[in-house]
C-alpha cells in the first residue's frame, strides 16, 4: 500500500498525478513502433519468402505433368487403294486436315478435284526418321489412287503412310495437352503480338506497372471497350498459377505482391517463356488448353512458327478471354478480336498497312474440334495394363511418352458402331431383352485382330463405357459353346498325318445318341432339339455343329490330346480332363477365343496378341519395341482343313445368315450357342482380319438366343464395313493339301450322276480313291469342280 | 525443367508365355529360347548368313531384291507391300535393322501373305541371333512362296534349316534341308547344312 502522505495540518493527501513527459511517449512510441516495424518487417520477410519459395517451385520445379500419349497406327496409302472405302478423308478429317480450294497449300492443307488430291503432309515426329516436308499429289480415277508423286519435283512415290491419330493421353484427372516451348521456338511476331496486346511494357516494369494501367485505361476510353488490360504478364501468371477466380482486392494485392517478388528473382524472359507456357487459352469439354503450343494445335492443327498473321493475332486476342472469344462459341466475335488485336498490331508499327489488311480479310478458319473423348477407353485400358508392367503409373501419367499402338481409329469406329447398332436393333426385335435399369442391360463386346501380325486392330470391352469399364473382351469369362468344337476336328486332322485309319473331312461319323463313360460317371451330350441327321460326314458335322458327332469324334481322338492342342492354341483358362469341356462347357474369355482361331488363319503360327507397336520418351529415344512374334503350334495342313471347313459355316451352315447379310468375302466362322441360351458367339475371319463378338447378360441371365441370331449380325455389320477397303483375298492352300472333288454326303470321289459335288481337302495321300458308292457313273476329273451338272464332262 | 519422378528405369516386361512343347507335337518342336549353335564345324561365317543357292557364284550379303516380280497384273496391295520389302531389303543391307523391321511388318500388315516380307523377316531375326523366330518367319515364307517363281522356296526352307540349326532343333533342322533340295538340289545352302547336320546326329548316336 502506497504510503500516504500527510500534510501541514496532518490530514492525507492524494498522491499527486504523474507529470506528462513527451520524452517518455516519444520513447515509447519509437518502442511501439520498433517493435510493430520489427514484427512487420518478419512478418513481412517471412510472407515474401514464402512467396518465393512457392514461386520457386511452380517455376523451376516440377510443374506439369507431360501425359503419355496414345497413337493409333499409320495407314499407308497406294496406288489402287480405294481412297472413299478406306474412308481416306474421314482419316484425314480425323487429323486435322483442312480442305481447302486455294492454289497454295500450307502444311495440313489438302485440295481435292474430281482427279487429283493434293496433300500436305505434316511433320510427324517419327522416332529415327528426319522430319520431310512432303506437298504430295495423288491421281485418282474413280475414287482410286492411280498414281502418287511429289508435287514438286514430278518424282514418283509407291506409298505414303499417314500419321498415326491421337487417340487420348494416359490421364491422372483432366486431361492437360502440353508440351513445353523454349523462347527459341516461338516466333517473335507472335511474342510481339502478345506484348502488344496485354503488356507492352513488359521489359520496362518491375512486375507490377501503374504506368501501363493508365496506358491500358486510356486505350480502352479511346475504343469505347476494353481492348487491353492492366495486369501484366508476370500478373497474370502468377494469377494462372495459384488463385482463384474470386475478384477481390486481397487477391489483386497477393497477385501484384507475387509479380514483385518473381520479378526480383526470375529474368524477364524466364517469366515469358513460362508463360507463353502456361496461359489458359480455351477449354475443350473437360480438357483444359494451356498454352500456345497446344492452342495452336487445337485451334488450328499447326505449330507455333506455322501460324499466319491472322492465326497470330487470333491467338494473342484469346487470351483476354479464351472462352468467350472462341471462334467455336462465337466464331463473329472471334473474328472482332482478331481484327482489333491486328489493329493495335498496326498502331505499334510491327506490321504494315497491307499485312493488317491481308490478315483482316482473312476468314476465320480453324480445324474441326476433336472430341476429347477417347474413342477406344476399353483398348486404352488395356494397353495400360500392357504397360504398367514395365513403367511405373507416375512416369506413363508424367514423363511424356509416346505409345505408338496397333489400333485402326476407322475400325474401331465400326466397331463401336456395330456392337452399338447391333445391341440396339436385338432390344427392337427382341423386346424381352429391355432391362429395366441400364446396368442389367444386355452386353457384347468386339475383337478385332489381324492373325499374321497379331495386331489387335479394334476393341470393345461392353455397350457403355461410362456405366461399366469391365472389359468383357479380356476379363469375361463366359463358356463359349460350339465355338470350342473347332479344337476337336483339328486334333482329329493333326492326328490323321501319322494314324493308320485318319480322320479326313470326309469321313463319316455317326450322329446318334451317345454315351461317354468315365470316372464312374456318364456324359449324353444332346444335339440341338434333340434332332440327330444319323450318317454325316465330319464336314457336315462342323458345318451344322451337331454336338452328338463331335462328342463321338473327340471321344475317338482322346480327351488329352484336345486340352493340350486348345492350350498351344491360346486357351489359357483351365481346361480339366472333362467330356463336357469338347462342347464348350469350360469358361474362357474372347480374347483367348480370338488368339486360339487366329492360328488358323495363320496356317498354324500361333501369334502373340498385341496393342503396342512401340514406346518413345520425350527425347525421341525408342525405349521399347514390340515386333511380331510367332511359332508353329499345329501344322498348317490340318489347320486348313479346319478353315475350309468353317467356310462352309458361312456358305450353308449355321453361319449363313452372314451371306444374307451382305458379308460375301472368302471367309470361315463358327457360331456359338451355350446350353440354355446364356452366350451367344460368333467368331470369323477373312485370311486378313479375325473377329470375335460375344452377347449376353453379364449377370448368366438367359438371352435366349443363338450365336447366329445374337452375335452374328454384330460380326457381319463390323466386317463389312472394316474390309470394304481391302482387297478380296482367299485363305492360301499349303503345298501338304490336295483339293478333290466329291460327293458332299457319301465322301467318295464325284461321278457324273451325283446330284451335288463340292471340291473338298485333304492331307495329300488321303484322298478318297474309291468313287460314290450311291452315285454309280463315271468319275469326274478334278477341273471344273464348281460347275453345273449339265456342264460336266460326260 | 521437369524433373518428374526421379530415375526410372522400364520393367522387362512379361511377355505372353509360350506353354512348355509337349513331344509328339507336329510341326517343329520349339524348346524355348535356346540361342545355342549346332556342335558342328561350321565356319561362324556359315551360320551366320544364308550361303547362295546358285552354285559357283560369290554369295550376295541378301537375298536378291523382289521388286522384279512387279508387273502390271500383280494386284496393288502385293506391289505396295513389294516395294516396302523392297525398302526393308535395303536397310537391312545397310545395318538399319530396327527401321527394316517397321518397314518388312508394315509390308505384313498391308500384304499378309507376302512370302517375301516373312523372308526378310527371317533373315532380320537370324542376324540378330533370335533364331526360333528367324525359323517360324522362314516356316511360313516357304509356305507362300510355294506359287512363286524363281528360289524363293528353297531359299525359305534352307534359311529355315539355318535357324533350327542354330537353335539347336537338329532333326527339324535336317528336315527343312532336305525340303530345301527337294524344291532345288543344286541348294549349296542345304547341301552343306544337310552334311552337318548328319555328321552331328551321327556323332550324338
Amino acid at each position: 500500500m502506497a504510503a500516504t502522505r500527510r500534510g501541514k495540518r496532518g490530514r492525507k493527501r492524494k498522491p499527486a498525478p504523474p507529470r506528462f513527459s513527451l520524452r517518455r511517449l516519444l520513447l515509447a512510441t519509437a518502442l511501439i513502433g520498433l517493435v510493430a516495424g520489427g514484427c512487420g518487417i518478419a512478418i513481412g520477410w517471412l510472407y515474401v519468402g514464402q512467396l518465393e519459395a512457392v514461386i520457386a517451385e511452380k517455376l523451376s520445379g516440377h510443374r506439369w505433368a507431360f501425359p503419355s500419349r496414345v497413337y493409333s497406327d499409320g495407314f499407308l496409302i497406294y496406288p489402287g487403294l480405294d481412297l472413299t472405302a478406306a474412308a481416306v478423308p474421314e482419316r484425314l478429317q480425323r487429323l486435322g486436315y483442312r480442305e481447302v480450294s486455294a492454289t497454295t497449300l500450307r502444311k495440313g492443307d489438302f485440295r481435292r478435284t474430281r482427279t487429283t488430291l493434293t496433300l500436305f503432309l505434316r511433320d510427324f515426329p517419327y522416332p529415327g526418321e528426319p522430319a520431310e516436308n512432303h506437298l504430295l499429289e495423288l491421281r485418282l480415277h474413280d475414287d482410286t489412287v492411280t498414281r502418287i508423286e511429289d508435287a514438286r519435283t514430278g518424282r514418283e512415290l509407291f506409298s505414303l503412310l499417314l500419321e498415326p491419330e491421337l487417340v487420348t493421353g494416359l490421364y491422372r484427372n483432366t486431361w492437360e495437352e502440353r508440351r513445353e516451348v523454349s523462347l527459341a521456338e516461338v516466333p517473335p511476331r507472335l511474342i510481339q503480338a502478345i506484348l502488344t496486346t496485354e503488356d507492352q511494357r513488359f521489359f520496362s516494369h518491375h512486375g507490377v506497372d501503374p504506368i501501363g494501367i493508365l496506358r491500358a485505361m486510356w486505350v480502352n476510353l479511346r475504343h469505347g471497350r476494353i481492348v487491353q488490360g492492366g495486369s501484366t504478364l508476370t500478373q497474370q501468371l502468377m494469377k494462372n498459377f495459384f488463385l482463384t477466380e474470386r475478384r477481390t482486392w486481397n487477391r489483386k494485392f497477393v497477385e501484384a505482391a507475387m509479380a514483385l517478388v518473381a520479378e526480383r528473382r526470375y529474368s524477364k524472359n524466364e517469366i515469358l517463356q513460362n508463360y507463353l507456357n502456361e496461359i489458359y487459352l480455351g477449354q475443350n469439354g473437360l480438357q483444359g488448353i494451356f498454352g500456345i503450343w497446344e492452342a495452336s494445335q487445337f485451334y488450328f492443327a499447326r505449330t507455333p512458327s506455322e501460324l499466319s498473321l491472322a492465326e497470330t493475332a487470333m491467338l494473342a486476342g484469346l487470351i483476354r478471354a479464351p472462352n468467350a472469344y472462341s471462334p467455336y462459341r462465337d466464331p463473329k466475335r472471334a473474328r472482332q478480336r482478331r481484327n482489333t488485336v491486328l489493329a493495335l498490331l498496326l498502331e505499334a508499327g510491327v506490321i504494315t498497312l497491307a499485312e493488317h489488311d491481308e490478315a483482316a480479310n482473312e476468314p476465320l478458319r480453324v480445324v474441326r474440334v476433336r472430341g476429347s473423348r477417347n474413342g477406344a477407353p476399353y483398348f486404352v485400358d488395356y494397353l495400360r495394363e500392357e504397360l504398367v508392367e514395365s513403367y511405373p503409373p507416375e512416369v506413363l501419367t508424367s514423363e511424356g511418352l509416346r505409345v505408338f499402338t496397333t489400333l485402326d481409329m476407322q475400325l474401331q469406329r465400326y466397331a463401336n458402331a456395330a456392337v452399338a447398332e447391333g445391341l440396339a436393333e436385338l432390344e427392337r426385335r427382341y423386346p424381352s431383352l429391355k432391362a429395366s435399369r441400364p446396368e442389367n442391360a444386355v452386353q457384347a463386346c468386339l475383337i478385332a485382330i489381324q492373325p499374321q501380325t497379331g495386331e489387335i486392330k479394334a476393341m470393345v470391352g461392353g455397350r457403355d463405357y461410362g456405366r461399366s469399364q469391365f472389359n468383357r473382351a479380356i476379363n469375361a469369362l463366359r463358356q463359349p459353346g460350339s465355338v470350342f468344337k473347332p479344337f476337336v476336328y483339328l486334333t482329329a486332322f493333326e492326328q490323321a498325318a501319322t494314324a493308320e485309319n485318319p480322320v479326313t473331312p470326309a469321313t463319316i461319323l455317326t450322329d446318334e445318341p451317345f454315351e461317354w463313360r468315365y470316372d464312374s460317371r456318364t456324359w449324353r451330350p444332346a444335339n440341338y432339339r434333340d434332332r440327330y441327321l444319323g450318317r454325316v460326314t465330319a464336314r457336315q458335322a462342323l458345318e451344322l455343329s451337331l454336338n452328338s458327332a463331335t462328342a463321338r469324334l473327340a471321344h475317338r481322338v482322346g480327351l488329352d490330346p484336345i486340352r493340350k492342342l486348345a492350350h498351344r492354341m491360346g486357351i489359357s483358362s483351365d481346361l480339366p480332363p472333362l467330356p463336357s469341356i469338347v462342347l464348350g462347357a469350360q469358361e474362357v474369355s474372347p480374347f483367348e477365343i480370338a488368339r486360339a482361331y487366329a492360328v488358323l488363319a495363320n496356317q498354324g503360327l500361333r501369334t502373340v496378341p498385341r496393342a503396342t507397336r512401340k514406346v518413345v520418351d520425350r527425347n525421341g529415344h525408342v525405349i521399347e519395341r514390340h515386333p511380331v512374334e510367332m511359332r508353329r503350334v499345329t501344322s498348317p495342313e490340318a489347320a486348313y482343313l479346319v478353315t475350309h471347313i468353317l467356310e462352309g459355316v458361312l456358305d450353308q451352315g449355321t453361319g449363313r445368315a452372314a451371306r444374307q447379310l451382305g458379308f460375301d468375302r472368302p471367309a470361315a466362322g463358327k457360331t456359338g450357342t451355350t446350353n440354355e441360351a446364356r452366350d451367344a458367339w460368333f467368331v470369323g475371319f477373312t485370311p486378313d482380319l479375325l473377329t470375335v463378338v460375344w452377347v449376353g447378360f453379364d449377370e448368366g441371365k438367359r438371352l435366349g438366343l443363338t450365336g447366329s441370331v445374337a452375335a452374328l449380325p454384330i460380326w457381319a455389320r463390323f466386317m463389312k464395313a472394316a474390309t470394304a477397303g481391302s482387297p478380296v483375298a482367299s485363305f492360301v492352300t499349303p503345298p501338304g493339301v490336295a483339293s478333290v472333288r466329291i460327293d458332299p454326303y457319301t465322301g467318295g470321289l464325284a461321278t457324273e450322276n451325283c446330284p451335288d459335288v463340292i471340291e473338298e481337302a485333304f492331307w495329300k495321300g488321303q484322298e478318297p480313291t474309291l468313287p460314290c458308292p450311291v452315285h454309280r457313273g463315271r468319275i469326274l476329273s478334278q477341273a471344273n469342280a464348281h460347275a453345273a451338272p449339265s456342264e460336266r464332262d460326260r | 525443367m521437369l524433373s518428374g519422378c526421379g530415375h526410372w528405369s522400364a520393367r522387362p516386361p512379361q511377355r505372353e508365355k509360350w506353354p512348355p512343347p509337349s513331344e509328339g507335337e507336329t510341326g517343329q518342336r520349339l524348346r524355348g529360347a535356346a540361342k545355342g549353335r549346332s556342335g558342328s564345324t561350321s565356319s561362324d561365317d556359315a551360320s551366320k548368313v544364308p550361303e547362295n543357292t546358285d552354285p559357283g557364284r560369290p554369295f550376295p550379303p541378301v537375298a536378291p531384291s523382289p521388286l522384279a516380280t512387279i508387273d502390271a497384273a500383280t494386284p496393288p496391295q502385293v506391289a505396295a507391300a513389294t516395294r516396302l520389302v523392297h525398302e526393308g531389303r535395303a536397310q537391312l543391307a545397310d545395318g538399319r535393322d530396327d527401321v527394316a523391321l517397321e518397314t518388312l511388318e508394315r509390308a505384313i500388315s498391308v500384304d499378309p501373305s507376302n512370302a517375301y516380307a516373312y523372308y526378310f523377316l527371317a533373315e532380320l531375326h537370324f542376324r540378330q541371333d533370335s533364331y526360333e523366330q528367324a525359323a517360324a518367319f522362314a516356316d511360313r515364307a516357304a509356305l507362300l512362296s510355294a506359287r512363286l517363281q524363281g528360289t524363293w522356296l528353297t531359299r525359305s526352307y534352307a534359311l529355315q534349316g539355318q535357324a533350327l540349326e542354330a537353335a539347336g532343333h537338329l532333326a527339324d533342322a535336317r528336315s527343312a534341308y532336305e525340303r530345301a533340295l527337294r524344291a532345288d538340289r543344286r541348294n549349296q545352302t542345304a547341301q552343306a547344312g544337310l552334311a552337318r547336320v548328319d555328321k552331328s546326329l551321327g556323332n550324338h548316336r
